[in-house]
Formats: C-alpha cells, sequence, structure tokens
C-alpha cells in the first residue's frame, strides 16, 4: 500500500492540492519561477480579479470563483505572490479560509490516500489508518499523535476539539474520518495566514497599478470598518476619559512616577482606544525612569506586537478599584461611576469613553445651564439658541 | 538583578557564582540563539522546556488555616489561614505570611505523582524525558525536555495544561446522559479522562468503608447504601455493559465530579503557558528556605522528604538568633517551635538557616 504513495502524483493532485509538498517539487522540478508566470497576461488578469474580489466583497463571494482553462497550481502560486506584495493580513486572513473551505470540500469521504500523502508528506504528522473504532455509532478511522492534534486543534475554537474531550491513547489521539479531513483544512488555513508575518515582496512594474488599486479597495474596506468601530477611530477625544484614566494623565503630566499597575492600566486603555505603540510611549516620556528602548518593549507587547501576541483587554473597575487610590468614580461629572442603575453602571473605562463619545458625537451641551441639545435637530439657521437658558450657542457650535 | 548571561562552561559558571554572592539562582527554561542578547529579538528564541510548576500555594491544604496568616493593609484587621477576597473594610489588599509543613510538601508531591502516574500513560513521553526537583520551598518542578514539545507556540501550550487541570472538559465526551445526569464511561469510551474518572470512581467506591466518600456531596442515606452495596455496585462498574442500579444518576453525577475534580492537577498555568520562563537552578539553594533545588529519582519521589533530604548545611555549627514569631517546623527529625516574638534561640545551622531565610528571625 505504501508503494502507491512513494509515485508520483498525477497533475489533478497538484491542481487540487496546490499547497503540498508534491506541488512545490513539481514547481522546483519545472523550473517555474515567478517570472516565468508574470508572463502570462491572462493568468495575471485572472488571479488579480480574483484578488480584487476578495478585497472588495471577502471571502465568501469568491469561494466558487472558476479560472478559466489555466492550472489551478499556477493561479495558486501566483495569488500567493501577489499578496506577498500587497502584505495585508486581511487579504491572507480572507484567502486562508477560503483555501480552509475548499480543501475540506477537495478531501471527500473515500480520498483515504490523499489524506494520508497530504498528512504524512506535506505536514510530517505521524498518522495511521486503524481498524474502525465504533463508539456511539461514530467511526474512529485514524489516530494521530497529540503534539500533532494540538498544532492545529488549538486553533479551533469548539470544545469537541479540545485534547481533554478527546480520545488518547500512548500519545495517540483517536479520531473520525470527517475530523481528519477538517483539521488537514485548518492546518493549510493557519500555514497560509502565517505566511502575512513575513516581509511584503518589492511590487513588480507591470503590474503596480493594478496593485495600487486593491490596495486602494483594502483601505477603503478598512476606513469603513474603523467607521463603524468606536473604539479604533482615530479620533480620540480627551474630553471622554474616564476620571481614573485622567487621573492617572494628570500624574504623568505632573512628572509623577506612575506604579507598575497604574502604566498598565494606562497602557491597555490608551491601545484599546486606538492610539498607536509610539503615542502611547510619547505620553510615558514625561516619566522620571523614562527608558525609551524597555518602555517600547513593554507598549508593543501589550499591543501583541511582540511576545505571545495577545492583545490586552483594558482592566474592568474592579480590578482597577482593587489598586488603591486610582478609581476616582467620585469625581465623575456624569455619575455614572456611582450609579446603581444597572443601565448606567459603567464595569470597564473602556464603557465609559465609548459612551462618553456617543453623547459628544450626538448631542452638544449648554455650558451655561446643562441642557443637551441633539446636533440632528439643530437647523441650519444662523443663531442657535439653548431652547432652555436662551444662551447663543451659535460659536460653540462653529466651534 | 544579573539577566541576560551566556557562560559557556560549567568553571565559568563556578566561577561567576563564587564572585557573586547571589540569593537566588535561576535558569533560562528557554533555548535562545544568542542568550547574551539583551532583547527577547536579540536572543532568537529556539524553544521552550515544558515546565509544570506545583506550589501549594495553589491548593487548600488544611494546615493553611493553622500556620498562614493575613493582615488587611487597609485598616489592619488580621486573622488566620488565606486572606478573605475582600476585608470587612472593603479593601482587597493584604499582606500575607506563608509557611510551609509536611502536609503541604506531601499534597504537592501527590500532585507530582498524579501526573506521573494518571496522565503520562496518556502520553508517550519518554521518562528520560522528564525531571522532577524540589522547588527548595513550597513545591516541586516537573520539567519535560522533549523535543516534540519543544516549540510549542502558546496555545498549544495551553492545550496540554488544559489537559492536565481538566479545563474545558466536557463530561458529555466521556460517558453517557441520562436524563440529564452523568453515567460513567462504557469501556470503549475508556480512553483519556473517561478512563481516569472510571478508574477514580472504582478507587473511591473500592475505598469507601475508609471514609472516601465524606468529602463528597452526597445524603448520608445514599454514603450507606454505597457502603453496604459495595461490591455489588464495583461488579456493576466492571461489567462490560454495565447498568448500574443501585446508585441514582444523580449520585453518580455528584461522585463522578468529585473525582473529576481530585485528578485535576493543582498547577501554575501561566508558567507552563510561558515561553521565556525562567527556573531556578538545579542544585542551588533556595533564598528564601536555604534548601537545595533538588533533582529527584523519579523511582524514589515517593520516599523523598524535602526536610531532611534538601537540606544543604551541616549541623555541628550552631547560631543563636532572635525570633520575630513563626509556627512550628521540622528539619530532620527535629521538630522546632512555634516560637513567639523576642525569643532567643540558639539553632542548630540548617534550621538557622531556615529563619534567617524565612525572615523569621535575625543574628544576634
Amino acid at each position: 500500500m505504501e508503494s502507491f504513495f512513494i509515485k508520483r502524483p498525477p497533475i489533478s493532485f497538484i491542481n487540487k492540492f496546490p499547497f503540498t509538498k508534491e506541488a512545490k517539487d513539481y514547481v522546483r522540478i519545472m523550473e517555474i519561477t515567478p517570472d516565468n508566470l508574470l508572463r502570462d497576461k491572462y493568468l495575471i488578469n485572472e488571479c488579480l480579479s480574483f484578488i480584487k474580489k476578495l478585497a472588495s466583497d471577502g471571502h465568501s463571494s469568491v469561494i466558487n470563483f472558476e479560472f478559466h482553462n489555466i492550472d489551478n497550481w499556477k493561479c495558486y502560486a501566483l495569488i500567493n505572490y501577489f499578496l506577498y506584495c500587497i502584505g495585508e493580513p486581511i487579504l491572507w486572513s480572507r484567502f486562508a479560509e477560503i483555501m480552509r473551505q475548499n480543501i475540506e470540500k477537495e478531501l471527500g469521504d473515500k480520498d483515504l490516500g490523499n489524506i494520508i500523502r497530504i498528512a504524512k508528506n506535506t505536514f510530517q504528522w505521524e498518522i495511521e489508518k486503524i481498524k474502525p473504532l465504533i463508539i456511539r455509532k461514530l467511526s474512529f478511522d485514524w489516530r494521530l499523535k497529540w503534539y500533532n492534534y494540538i498544532n492545529v486543534a488549538s486553533t479551533i475554537m469548539d470544545e469537541s476539539w479540545k485534547l481533554v474531550n478527546n480520545y488518547i491513547d500512548n500519545g495517540w489521539v483517536f479520531l473520525s474520518t470527517p475530523k481528519i479531513r477538517r483539521l488537514i483544512a485548518q492546518k493549510v488555513r493557519n500555514d497560509v495566514f502565517n505566511k502575512s508575518k513575513e516581509i511584503p515582496k518589492s511590487i513588480p512594474a507591470d503590474v503596480a497599478s493594478m496593485i495600487s488599486e486593491i490596495k486602494s479597495i483594502v483601505k477603503e474596506v478598512k476606513d469603513k470598518y474603523e467607521k463603524s468601530n468606536i473604539f479604533i477611530t482615530s479620533e480620540r477625544r480627551k474630553e471622554a476619559y474616564p476620571p481614573c484614566i485622567n487621573h492617572l494623565l494628570n500624574k504623568i503630566k505632573s512628572g509623577m512616577n506612575l506604579a507598575h499597575y497604574e502604566r498598565l492600566i494606562l497602557v491597555f486603555f490608551l491601545l484599546n482606544i486606538g492610539f498607536t505603540v509610539d503615542e502611547v510611549l510619547k505620553i510615558f516620556k514625561l516619566q522620571p525612569d523614562f527608558n525609551e528602548e524597555k518602555t517600547k518593549y513593554y507598549i508593543k507587547h501589550a499591543a501583541g506586537n511582540i511576545g505571545g501576541r495577545t492583545r490586552y483587554k483594558p482592566y474592568n473597575c474592579i480590578k482597577i478599584q482593587s489598586f488603591e487610590g486610582i478609581c476616582k468614580k467620585n469625581d465623575d461629572p456624569k455619575k455614572w461611576c456611582t450609579s446603581l442603575d444597572p443601565k448606567k453602571q459603567i464595569k470597564n473605562p473602556i464603557v465609559y469613553y465609548s459612551r462618553m463619545v456617543w453623547l459628544i458625537s450626538k448631542f452638544i451641551q449648554c455650558p451655561k445651564c446643562g441642557y443637551r441639545l441633539s446636533k440632528d435637530k439643530i437647523s441650519n439657521a444662523k443663531n442657535i439658541i439653548c431652547p432652555n437658558c436662551n444662551e447663543d450657542l451659535t460659536d460653540l457650535i462653529q466651534k | 538583578m544579573f539577566r541576560h548571561i551566556k557562560l559557556e562552561s560549567i568553571d565559568d559558571l563556578k566561577g561567576y557564582l563564587k564572585n557573586h554572592i547571589f540569593r537566588h539562582v535561576y535558569v533560562s527554561g528557554a533555548y535562545y540563539q544568542y542568550p547574551d542578547g539583551q532583547t527577547m529579538t536579540q536572543k532568537n528564541w529556539l524553544g521552550m522546556d515544558y515546565l509544570i510548576d506545583i506550589d501549594c500555594d495553589h491548593f487548600e491544604t488544611s494546615c493553611k488555616s493553622k500556620h498562614d496568616s493575613w493582615q488587611c493593609l487597609n485598616c489592619g484587621k488580621n486573622g488566620k489561614g488565606r486572606p478573605p477576597k475582600s476585608c470587612s473594610c472593603g479593601s482587597s489588599r493584604f499582606s500575607e505570611f506563608n509557611w510551609i509543613c509536611d502536609i503541604c510538601l506531601e499534597q504537592s508531591k501527590k500532585e507530582v505523582l498524579k501526573f506521573i502516574d494518571i496522565f503520562l500513560p496518556s502520553f508517550d513521553i519518554p521518562r528520560d524525558e522528564i525531571t522532577v526537583h524540589f522547588s527548595g520551598n513550597r513545591g516541586y518542578h516537573i520539567i519535560i525536555q522533549s523535543e516534540k514539545i519543544r516549540h510549542f507556540n502558546q496555545m498549544e501550550r495551553r492545550e496540554f495544561v488544559d489537559y492536565l487541570t481538566g479545563a474545558g472538559l466536557n463530561l458529555k465526551f466521556h460517558g453517557r446522559i441520562e436524563r440529564k445526569k452523568y453515567i460513567p464511561p462504557d469501556p470503549k469510551e475508556r480512553f483519556g479522562w473517561g478512563e481516569y474518572i472510571y478508574n477514580g470512581l472504582i478507587k473511591l467506591i473500592n475505598d469507601c468503608d475508609n471514609g472516601s466518600l465524606d468529602e463528597v456531596n452526597i445524603s448520608t442515606r445514599m454514603k450507606n447504601i454505597i457502603i453496604n452495596k459495595k461490591q455489588t455496585i464495583l461488579d456493576e462498574l466492571k461489567s462490560v455493559y454495565h447498568s448500574v442500579r443501585s446508585i441514582s444518576t444523580e449520585t453518580w453525577s455528584k461522585l463522578v465530579e468529585y473525582v473529576k475534580k481530585d485528578i485535576a492537577m493543582k498547577l501554575d498555568s501561566p508558567v507552563s503557558i510561558d515561553l521565556h520562563r525562567l527556573i531556578r537552578f538545579p542544585n542551588s539553594l533556595h533564598g528564601k528556605t536555604g534548601f537545595i533545588v533538588k533533582e529527584i529519582d523519579i523511582d524514589k519521589l515517593e520516599e523523598f522528604d524535602p526536610f531532611s533530604d534538601a537540606i544543604a548545611f551541616l549541623e555541628n555549627a550552631h547560631i543563636k538568633v532572635e525570633m520575630m514569631g513563626c509556627p512550628e517546623f521540622r528539619i530532620k527529625d527535629q521538630i522546632y517551635g512555634p516560637y513567639d516574638k523576642n525569643q532567643k534561640i540558639e539553632f542548630p545551622l540548617p534550621a538557622a538557616i531556615f529563619v534567617l531565610a524565612k525572615e523569621v528571625g535575625k543574628f544576634i
């Protein structure tokens, strides 16, 4: 049986599974380089149209995208090449998801030879086909070493994939054929997405205009997303900060040294409202013990740019209150921090901030009587008067 | 603190330790291409051993209420045992006083034995890739030096730690749910946690005469039924397609839940997940006890006595110490204390080093 797998795979295998070792070997043996592929105008156009659609409409729009009269492996190679040039993680992530879905579809239930070939040759998994083990009407036809299993299963967020909920014996995890198919597809997805971490390639002159068009589409998509997400907006409003954050910023401004946990609270908050690493760094420049390299390292860590790649969420109010003297709920002009009403209560400084930003964007407040006037109701009249105290608000609105 | 140090030979290490007097000595659990790089990027991470840190601080023991104590940093209120979540004054900031005794360290050792006896057979990790160290203070370290595991990322490490602690375990994958109640796994499902739970149940019921059911939240009537029908229940449980009629499904659920909690390892998860963790240097002295961070032969783990086998100093020298108050402690066969504040005691060297390192006494 093993000799069957040693045979050179047919081109149909390479077209179906262009990510495999066999496909890479084929490309190497045939001495195909990006330059060869970039001579084919039709191929270039097809691949760029695919990426353009991927950028504008998302992965679901291209799941059934068909390349006419071209080898699939060529498209895969060139799409990868272009994605390297564009260097946008969002495109890699969408392409990875398409690959996952396609591979799962292509690996049929009876396609056992291909499962073994891919698992062993491409991923170097320790995998064995076993005599079916029937448990609760489910057939477990495979066993895979636990370290190969968790490499992929740990990226699938479902309890049935957790190692603790699977059958394991002497290092082997027992799996059904659908689960093995999913694991292979997920592994391809992860590998494709990991390519987004690589440094972008330089863009060939011939396709520069098309690539720049794709980049502008991606930018539009991102802008649209950012506008819909209040935390990521670049227009950060200092007047919306909760009292605890204002307290910490005032401490910095006055040159006082912040404790370790005070720094964490501030860094996590600022990063989560859209500050960049360099912007946060600037804020800490006033710290008496400021060390640019060290501080930058810690901020990058908190931002998930290095280390465990976890982007830390801001501390919630309970946690902040556990540190003495930081929570300034009594200084809150809105009285949200001290409210007993569950609808008004603040559980996290970010909630305070987003609620304030929303208020500021929707209303203006009369400085004299505090009356809130909806911006939607302000007419184009030249003079705006507070309906409560008749104060002239024209200057305030223009400002 | 001296960090980012690369030493190329044992002689270099000896020389370095002789020239600098350190209270604590650590070694990186991670492998780097350039260990002396000043930042993590410069070091170029190559891998990390899998560390399991078992510390008696992570589980409840009956002795804690006797020798541990706390004080509220806000109002000064104090008490025995572990600090509450928050003080009656509202503050949740406490200073803690922790002590070690035979009970705590025996409990820590049981966790190591659990790993070796229960979990290890499910994995194909050779014994010679595993080392166990007494930490020198409150517990033990298990270090897995395996090529297969060394390159695990944090998610993979978390998955393994979740397996050991039973985090995310759903019993429906390891047994039968009938009328929303749990029945232990069939023989075919006895792999991994299904097997641990099954074996744990057999042991629990087997030992029921000796009070093993005392901590399980079931009625006295049920306990009596289990004790009286022990053999029938065990026979039913061991049958191929068991249908245990002697115990209600609700009682089964409670028994299983108890067994699950008992089997789950109590360890310091962040240590296992970390990719850059430092570990105490084997055979160095723990700066808070003066005990040796000692490697233990796994086969002799049960006999290991930390208060005797990890003592570094000879007893022929004596030192006079003024005590600040501390619970009793044992060094080899000798029990010392408890001591009150201002008591002046002449201790043999190992006991003197212990109280000085624990900072419950000072030289006079």
